[in-house]
């Protein structure tokens, strides 16, 4: 099997916080794993230590089959980072972007206007080659800073959080971008706090937390382990309650309670011949929220 | 570990991606490096050069060979000094340039090292346009007034240098203002610019002479006015460097801070 990313007891402290807490990790040449997560679990510092950009404090981190201590301009030179922050040169134009940024992975000016164009096909940009990106939208500038990533036609891409604050169809569409490059065998690492963006894109992932690896395995295998088939939610009266003998497993939330069954309809009909009557219901197949939720005793989402 | 030492390449790269960026604020660029120089040269040493009847003190045949090499060097002193300010901490924090550089095969020296290079190229640039006025108005003086543009991109290097060890801790823009006030304009004022240091309070022209303008100024005054000697041009030339060499070691642990924690 061959492995494109291996870390082992892979810390990283700022002072006394201790951001990542000694994780193992293999990610496989060619698949998209996740690491998924809430706010301040250790996402970002993991992807910022696997992109070469910031020094593990222990631990051994080999990307690539090289070692990241010593090999960081190498490494760097086979990756595409996407950021969670598009920081790209807003007086620049679009083309200008790509090619100026090309020349730092040594292409010659004539390559790096060549593998312009063609990124500019892959983002469906072609048309705005020479708008400066200041006027572009929150969407565009995602795609631009994708195909930017992809100037060196990497073997390994990291993506922290890709689609954060994209409304649904400029989602969709850099979805489809992500899905392509599978296609083409690019191994990618990708962060998000959104659970159907790692259940969509991921082969496999792991849910972190507090800077631990809290669980791993592919998404139907984690669901399948942690939680039931289906989730019965319930939305209450003040006064009502569930009571305490009920057969299946309950999570008590700020504004509804969660029915863990595998049958979410027996589930519902049991509760309601108990004279419980709840204002609404709702049946839906588990997530990896709830993984989350079984796994960490919180929501994932805050 | 990895080495942290600038490559050359990539350091060209960064040079490339100011120079790129430049080209879309030319004519700011133009502006403020030579055509305001240019007029504040020639309105000086026209004007207020008429006005004065003895420039035998100078060591000057006129006001205009006096004052030319000064505005120069000062002129590249505030270009390279305020560049490191506002726009050097854009580029470190809040565009994300740097960051960006970080992800590709360059590093943080890389990122800082082309970023002090273009600066001196930049004013070397404006020097040579500066330059050729000067010789209009002064007339050809002799081969030396051609190394003077590379004075001006080196002090402009040193301004740069000591400024942004400075702003390459800084998270907000605070202190510039004091910096510049302060700063940057007593050292364009009174480094020899307008009229000799020795005119200067005996304690103000000590300090003056610790700073990189007042060197590259008379190294360039020489050049200009054929009077240059190897050894003194030197000496003057050595300071500009070390304070090159000093900006660029205490920068160093703000870029590594800001890029790579």
């Amino acid at each position: 099997m061959d492995l494109a990313v291996t870390a082992h007891e892979l810390t990283k402290r700022f002072d006394d916080f201790v951001a990542v807490n000694g994780i193992d990790l293999e990610i496989r040449s060619g698949e998209t794993f996740a690491l998924l997560g809430p706010n301040g679990a250790g996402k970002t510092s993991t992807m910022r230590m696997v992109s070469t950009v910031s020094p593990p404090t222990s631990g051994s981190l080999s990307i690539l089959g090289m070692d990241a201590a010593t090999h960081g301009r190498e490494i760097r030179g086979r990756l595409g980072v996407i950021p969670q922050e598009d920081q790209l040169d807003a007086d620049l134009t679009v083309y200008e972007n790509l090619t100026t940024y090309a020349r730092y992975f040594g292409q010659s000016w004539s390559e790096a206007k060549q593998n312009a164009s063609e990124l500019l096909e892959f983002a469906q940009l072609t048309d705005r080659a020479d708008t400066r990106v200041e006027t572009m939208s929150g969407g565009m500038r995602r795609r631009l800073t994708i195909a930017r990533a992809l100037v060196n036609s990497p073997d390994l891409v990291l993506l922290d959080e890709p689609t954060t604050g994209l409304d649904p169809q400029a989602r969709q569409l850099l979805w489809d971008r992500l899905y392509e490059l599978k296609e083409r065998g690019v191994t990618q690492l990708l962060t998000t706090h959104y659970m159907d963006e790692a259940e969509q894109l991921a082969d496999r992932l792991v849910i972190m937390d507090g800077g631990e690896i809290v669980a791993s395995g592919t998404p139907s295998s984690l669901i399948a382990e942690s939680t039931t088939a289906e989730v019965l939610e319930l939305r209450l009266a003040d006064e009502q309650s569930l009571g305490h003998d009920l057969p299946f497993r309950t999570e008590v939330l700020r504004n509804r309670v969660l029915v863990y069954a595998d049958d979410g309809a027996a589930a519902l009909a049991h509760i309601k011949n108990l004279g419980v009557e709840p204002n609404s219901s709702l049946i839906r197949r588990s997530t990896l929220e709830d993984v989350f939720l079984a796994r960490t005793g919180r929501q994932l989402v805050d | 570990m990895t080495s942290v030492s600038p490559r050359p390449s990539s350091v060209w790269h960064v040079v490339e991606h100011h120079a790129v960026q430049t080209r879309r604020t030319m004519q700011t660029v133009l502006l403020s490096g030579f055509l305001s120089p240019v007029f504040t040269m020639l309105a000086l040493g026209w004007g207020i050069g008429s006005q004065v009847d003895d420039v035998s003190s100078l060591g000057t045949p006129d006001y205009l060979h006096f004052v030319g090499p000064g505005v120069m060097i000062g002129t590249a002193t505030l270009q390279g000094g305020f560049s490191s300010l506002w726009q050097a901490l854009a580029a470190l924090r809040w565009e994300g340039m740097y960051k960006n550089v970080v992800r590709s095969p360059a590093t943080f020296t890389d990122a800082m090292t082309g970023r002090l290079v273009w600066m001196g190229i930049l004013n070397a640039l404006s020097s040579v346009a500066f330059l050729i006025v000067l010789v209009i108005a002064i007339g050809w003086s002799g081969f030396g007034a051609l190394l003077t543009p590379f004075i001006a991109g080196l002090t402009a290097m040193s301004a740069a240098a000591g400024v942004l060890a400075f702003t390459s801790r800084k998270e907000s823009g605070d202190g510039f203002s004091v910096v510049a006030r302060l700063g940057l304009t007593p050292l364009f004022v009174f480094s020899g610019t307008f009229s000799s240091i020795d005119t200067l309070p005996t304690a103000i022209a000590t300090v003056i002479k610790f700073f990189p303008t007042y060197h590259g100024i008379e190294v360039a005054r020489d050049l200009i006015n054929e009077r240059a000697e190897v050894v003194p041009s030197l000496l003057h030339i050595a300071v500009i460097v070390a304070w090159i060499a000093l900006g660029w070691a205490l920068s160093f642990g703000g870029f590594r801070k800001a890029l790579t924690s």
